[in-house]
C-alpha cells in the first residue's frame, strides 16, 4: 500500500515544482474606537469570487489577484460596512489598514460570539454542518470534546464515567461516525469499551474549532456513514512581522473538586511558526443531584506542539505531535477502569494554495497515531476472586492528500486516502482466591489489521439561483488477524477454518448529490441524497468475547461480516433575515441495510468468558434500520438585544426485525421475533432556550440556557432497554473581558441541583440504574494572554 | 512587568501539580500458630514463594515486607496439619490493616488473604 503513499507524494510534487506564485495583497482590519484588531472580518474582491476571512490578529491576505483597481468588501457584523477601491502593482507589496467602526457601540465585542453562533445555526452547505469555537470551550465548565458536543443539536453522548463520553449524532454512533484530527489523523482507541474514543485523546482546551458535518455527503474526509467530527487545533499564522503570543488558562469546578490548566507559547510569522502546548486536568468523584458520589475521578495530562515554515511564498510544511495520558480513570458503567492510557500522535501536513487559476491548491497529511491503554477490574467486586488486567495496543496510520482544481464557478475536490489500523492486547486474569494463585492470559485482539484505501472526487457549483454538489468515493478494504481462539470453555479456534476465514477483502462505493435553490436572497431550500458504506470496524470483525454492548453478553468478532450502507435524505430550509434572525429547519431520513448487530450464540456453541454475564452474542448483518428525525435553529437578530438561541432536534430509530432473547433465572431461555423494534441508546427529543445580554460594550455578558429534554419511551424491547424520564435543566454564564489581557468566565451548571440522567447514559455495572449527572457545579475559568 | 508577572502566575498555578506518590509499604504477618505452618506469598517481583513457619520452634510472627506500588497484587495463604493449631494472617499497607483472617483447628481449609494495593484514598 505504500507505494500508493509514494506515488501520489511524487505525482503531488511535480506539479508544485511548476507551481507559480501571484502577487501579494496584504492588511489588518483594526476597531476605530479601540484600536484592537478585529478577527473574523470577512474581506472580498467584488470583481471576483475570492474571498477571505481576518485572523484573531485582524490579518489577511491574497495571492491570486490580478494587478489593476479592486474593490474590497470588509464585512462584519458588528461594524459598519467599509467598500474601499484599491490599486494592486505587480511586482510590490500592497499592504493596507482599515478602520471599521462599530454599529453598535454595545454589541461590539458580543458579535464574534454571536456570529459563532450563527454559524452554528446555519451554513452554505446542501446539509446540516455544525461548528463549536474555542470561545465557548474556553469560557465553559468543558472536561472533554463528547460532553462539548452534547450541547449541540441532535447529538448525544454516551456517559460511562466522568470523561470520555462518546458522541452519538442523530442516533449514529461509534465507527458510523467518521472522527478526525486536523483534517485527516483517526485514531483508533485501544478499549473495546470505548473508555478512549479519538474525541477523549484531544484536550478541549487545545481545539480552536470542531465541524460536524451530518450525514453520507462529505466524502473527501473518507468514509461517511453517519457523519463526520473534525477537530481543529491547528492554526497557521498569516502575519508578516513575528509575533509571540503566550496563553494560560486555569479553571476550577466544585462537585468534583476540578481543576484544569493550560499554557501555550506560540510564535512566529507566516514564514516560520510554532506552538508548544501543556495542560493537565484532575477532576475528583463528583455528587449527582441526590447527593450520591458517583465514582468518576479522572487525571489526564497532555503536551505538544506545532512547528511549521513556509517552502515557498504558497507553500508550507507543518509538523505537529501530542502526547496524551490518562491515569486512574474510573467508569462506573463499565467492568474495568482506565488505569493507564498512553497516546502519541504525530502528524506532517503539506499544504500548496494559490497554485494558479485552473489548479489551485494541494494538501497531503502523513499520520500516525499509536495508542497504548490498560484496564482493570480492580475496583469491581469480582477482584476479589478474580483480578483482571488487559492490556491493549492500538496503531493507525496513513495519509490524505487532496487537489483542488476549478473552473469559473465550478470547484473539484480529488484525492486519496489510505489507513492501517492495528490493533493487539490480552487480558492477564489472577485467581487471587486459589491457594496456588494461578494466572491465565487471554487474547482480546491478536494482531487485528484493517487496510483501507480510498478515492474520492466531488464537485461544487454555484449558479445563480442554485447551488450543485456531487461526491463519489471508492473504497477498497482489507482485513486480517492471527488465529481467534479461547481457552475456555471450550479449547479451540472459534473461527474453525483457522486463519484464512478471518481475511475479508471488500469494495465499497459511496456517492452524495446536494443542490441548494434560492428562493430569495433571505430564503434557500436544500436536498441531499447520499449513501455512504462502511467495512466493519476492528472490535465487529475481531473482537474475542468482552462484555462491550448495551447488553449483558459477551461480544464475539465476525470477520465475515458485510460491510453496510446508509442511504440518507436531508431536506433543509434556511431563512435570513435582518429583523428576523437566522432559521434552518432540517428532516433527514436514513434507511440502513446490512445493519451491523449482535445475534446471540447458543450455548453449546460458545459461551462467555467474563463474569457476570448471561450469554455470547456475535456481530452479524441484522436486516434494516431505519432513522428519521429533524432539527430546528433560530438565532434573533444580529442588532436585537438580548441574543436569543433556540434549538430542538428529534431522532427516532427502528430495525425492521430483531431477534429478542427471553431470560429466566439470568439465562436467555429461547428467542422471539419482534418488528419494529427501537433501536438502542437513542436520544430523546430535547430543546435549548439560551438568552444573552451583552453590558460595557460586550466586555460583561451574562448567559442563562435552559434545557428541556422529553422522556424517551420509545426503547429497545430487545435490548431490554429502560425508559428514561425527562427532565429541565438551567445552567448561568457570566464573562468578563478586562482587557485584552485578562479574561475571567464563570457561572452554574445545574442551577437547581436537578438528580437526572441522560437516556443515553450507561447503567452502573451490577445495576439497573443509570449513571446519574453532575449536580449543581460552580465553575471558574481565568485566561491570560500576552502579545509581544 | 505587568506582563510578566501575568506570566509568572500563570507558570506557578500550571506548575502546582506535584507527582504523586506510588509507594506503599506492604507487610504480610502471620501469628496465632502453634504447628508448622506452610504457607504461600506473593513477593516483591510478583513470584510466588512457599515457605513454613517453625511455629513450635519459637516464631512466634513471621512477617516479611517490601515496597509495593498501587494496583499491585498483595497475597498470602496457609495451612497447618494440626487440628489443635490456628493461624492469623495479615496484610498491613503502610502500617494499617487491609486484610485479615484467622482459621482456628481447620485443618482441611487453606486460609487466603489478598487483594490489590488501592489506587484512590477513599
Amino acid at each position: 500500500m505504500y507505494k500508493y503513499l509514494l506515488s501520489t507524494v511524487g505525482i503531488l510534487w511535480h506539479i508544485l515544482i511548476f507551481a507559480q506564485g501571484n502577487p501579494l495583497f496584504t492588511g489588518y482590519v483594526f476597531d476605530r474606537q479601540s484600536g484592537l484588531p478585529i478577527e473574523n472580518v470577512d474581506v472580498r474582491v467584488l470583481e471576483t469570487k475570492y474571498g477571505t476571512t481576518t485572523d484573531d490578529r485582524g490579518f489577511f491576505e491574497f495571492r491570486k489577484l490580478s494587478p489593476g483597481t479592486s474593490t474590497f468588501l470588509f464585512n462584519h457584523i458588528a461594524y459598519f460596512q467599509v467598500k474601499e477601491k484599491i490599486e494592486l502593482r505587480p511586482g510590490e507589496k500592497n499592504e493596507v489598514e482599515i478602520y471599521l467602526s462599530p454599529n453598535s457601540t454595545d454589541l461590539a465585542e458580543l458579535v464574534v460570539e454571536a456570529d459563532n453562533r450563527r454559524t452554528a445555526v446555519i451554513s452554505r452547505l446542501p446539509y446540516v454542518q455544525t461548528k463549536i469555537f474555542k470561545q465557548q470551550i474556553e469560557e465553559n465548565a468543558v472536561r472533554d470534546i463528547g460532553g462539548l458536543l452534547r450541547g449541540s443539536n441532535n447529538i448525544g453522548g454516551i456517559r460511562k464515567g466522568g470523561g470520555a463520553i462518546d458522541p452519538v449524532v442523530r442516533g449514529f454512533k461509534f465507527s458510523e461516525l467518521n472522527v478526525q484530527i486536523d483534517n485527516g489523523l483517526k485514531i483508533e482507541g485501544g478499549c473495546p469499551n470505548r473508555m478512549d474514543p479519538a474525541t477523549a485523546q484531544i484536550d478541549p482546551l487545545n481545539v480552536k474549532e470542531i465541524e460536524v458535518l451530518k450525514g453520507p455527503y462529505a466524502l473527501r474526509y473518507g468514509t461517511s456513514f453517519g457523519g463526520v467530527i473534525n477537530i481543529k487545533t491547528m492554526e497557521i499564522p498569516k502575519n508578516e512581522k513575528f509575533e509571540l503570543h503566550i496563553k494560560a488558562l486555569q479553571g476550577f469546578e466544585s462537585n468534583w473538586n476540578g481543576n484544569k490548566s493550560l499554557i501555550n507559547i506560540s510564535g512566529g510569522n507566516k514564514k516560520l511558526f510554532f506552538s508548544l502546548t501543556g495542560g493537565q486536568k484532575k477532576y475528583g468523584n463528583y455528587k449527582d443531584g441526590n447527593g450520591k458520589e458517583v465514582k468518576s475521578q479522572f487525571t489526564k495530562q497532555d503536551f505538544g506542539g506545532y512547528f511549521g515554515f513556509k517552502l515557498a511564498k504558497n507553500q508550507s510544511l507543518v509538523l505537529n505531535y501530542k502526547n496524551a495520558s490518562g491515569k486512574n480513570t474510573r467508569f462506573p458503567a463499565l467492568p474495568m477502569d482506565e488505569r493507564l492510557e498512553q497516546t502519541h500522535l504525530t502528524s506532517l501536513d503539506y499544504k500548496a494554495e494559490e497554485i494558479g487559476d485552473f489548479f489551485q491548491s494541494i494538501y497531503v497529511k502523513l499520520y500516525n497515531s499509536d495508542v497504548n491503554h490498560k484496564m482493570d477490574n480492580k475496583y469491581r467486586a469480582v477482584s476479589d476472586t478474580v483480578v483482571a488486567v488487559s492490556d491493549i495496543h492500538a496503531v493507525n496510520r496513513g495519509f490524505r492528500s487532496e487537489g483542488v482544481f476549478g473552473i469559473k464557478s465550478v470547484e473539484f475536490h480529488f484525492g486519496i486516502d489510505f489507513e492501517n489500523v492495528l490493533k493487539d492486547g490480552e487480558r492477564v486474569k489472577t485467581m487471587i482466591k486459589q491457594y496456588t494463585l494461578p494466572v491465565k492470559t487471554e487474547k482480546l485482539w491478536n494482531k487485528g489489521q484493517i487496510r483501507n484505501l480510498g478515492f474520492f472526487l466531488t464537485y461544487e457549483q454555484n449558479l445563480n439561483d442554485f447551488d450543485l454538489s456531487a461526491s463519489v468515493r471508492l473504497d477498497m478494504n482489507q482485513a486480517e488477524s492471527d488465529k481467534i481462539s479461547v481457552s475456555l470453555p471450550i479449547p479451540g479456534d472459534i473461527y474453525s477454518y483457522g486463519t484464512d476465514s478471518i481475511q475479508s477483502d471488500y469494495t465499497n462505493f459511496s456517492m452524495s448529490l446536494g443542490a441548494t435553490y434560492h428562493f430569495t436572497e433571505s430564503f434557500s431550500v436544500s436536498l441531499s441524497l447520499g449513501r455512504g458504506v462502511r467495512s466493519p470496524d476492528m472490535t465487529e470483525r475481531f473482537i474475542i468475547l468482552l462484555p462491550i454492548g448495551y447488553d449483558n453478553f459477551d461480544y464475539l468478532g465476525n470477520p465475515q461480516l458485510e460491510p453496510e450502507a446508509n442511504n440518507q435524505a436531508d431536506l433543509t430550509l434556511k431563512y435570513k433575515d435582518d429583523r428576523k434572525g437566522v432559521f434552518q429547519f432540517n428532516m433527514f431520513y436514513s434507511f440502513v441495510d446490512n445493519f451491523i448487530i449482535g445475534k446471540r450464540l447458543p450455548p453449546n456453541e460458545q459461551r462467555p468468558i467474563s463474569k457476570g454475564v448471561i450469554g455470547v452474542k456475535q456481530f452479524v448483518n441484522g436486516g434494516n434500520a431505519r432513522f428519521q428525525g429533524f432539527e430546528l435553529g433560530w438565532f434573533s437578530p444580529e442588532k436585537g438585544k438580548p441574543g436569543i438561541q433556540v434549538l430542538a432536534s428529534y431522532t427516532y430509530a427502528t430495525l425492521d426485525e430483531v431477534q429478542r432473547y427471553v431470560v429466566e433465572a439470568g439465562f436467555p431461555i429461547r428467542d422471539e421475533t419482534i418488528l419494529n423494534d427501537a433501536l438502542p441508546e437513542i436520544p430523546p427529543f430535547e430543546s435549548t432556550i439560551t438568552v444573552f445580554y451583552p453590558f460595557f460594550k460586550g466586555k460583561l455578558k451574562p448567559e442563562i440556557s435552559v434545557r428541556m429534554v422529553a422522556a424517551q419511551n420509545h426503547v429497545s424491547d430487545a435490548f431490554y432497554e429502560n425508559t428514561a424520564p425527562g427532565f429541565t435543566i438551567a445552567n448561568f454564564l457570566l464573562r468578563y473581558d478586562y482587557n485584552k489581557n485578562f479574561m475571567v468566565s464563570g457561572g452554574v451548571d445545574n442551577i437547581f441541583d436537578k438528580a437526572y440522567y441522560e437516556h443515553l447514559n450507561r447503567n452502573v455495572v451490577g445495576s439497573n440504574i443509570s449513571l446519574y449527572e453532575p449536580g449543581r457545579v460552580f465553575y471558574l475559568n481565568l485566561i491570560f494572554r500576552i502579545w509581544q | 512587568m505587568k506582563q510578566i508577572g501575568l506570566f509568572l502566575f500563570a507558570v506557578l498555578l500550571f506548575s502546582a501539580c506535584n507527582k504523586e506518590d506510588e509507594t506503599v509499604v506492604v507487610q504480610y504477618k502471620a501469628s496465632n500458630g502453634y504447628s508448622n505452618t506452610q504457607i504461600k506469598y506473593r513477593d516483591a517481583e510478583g513470584v510466588l514463594v512457599s515457605g513454613n513457619i517453625d511455629f513450635p520452634g519459637g516464631e512466634d510472627v513471621w512477617t516479611y515486607g517490601f515496597d509495593g506500588k498501587k494496583g499491585d497484587i498483595v497475597f498470602i495463604s496457609a495451612i497447618y496439619y494440626d487440628s489443635t493449631s490456628s493461624i492469623t494472617l495479615q496484610i498491613l499497607l503502610d502500617g494499617k490493616i487491609f486484610k485479615e483472617a484467622t482459621s482456628n483447628n481447620e485443618t482441611d481449609e487453606i486460609l487466603t488473604i489478598s487483594g490489590t494495593i488501592p489506587y484512590y484514598n477513599e
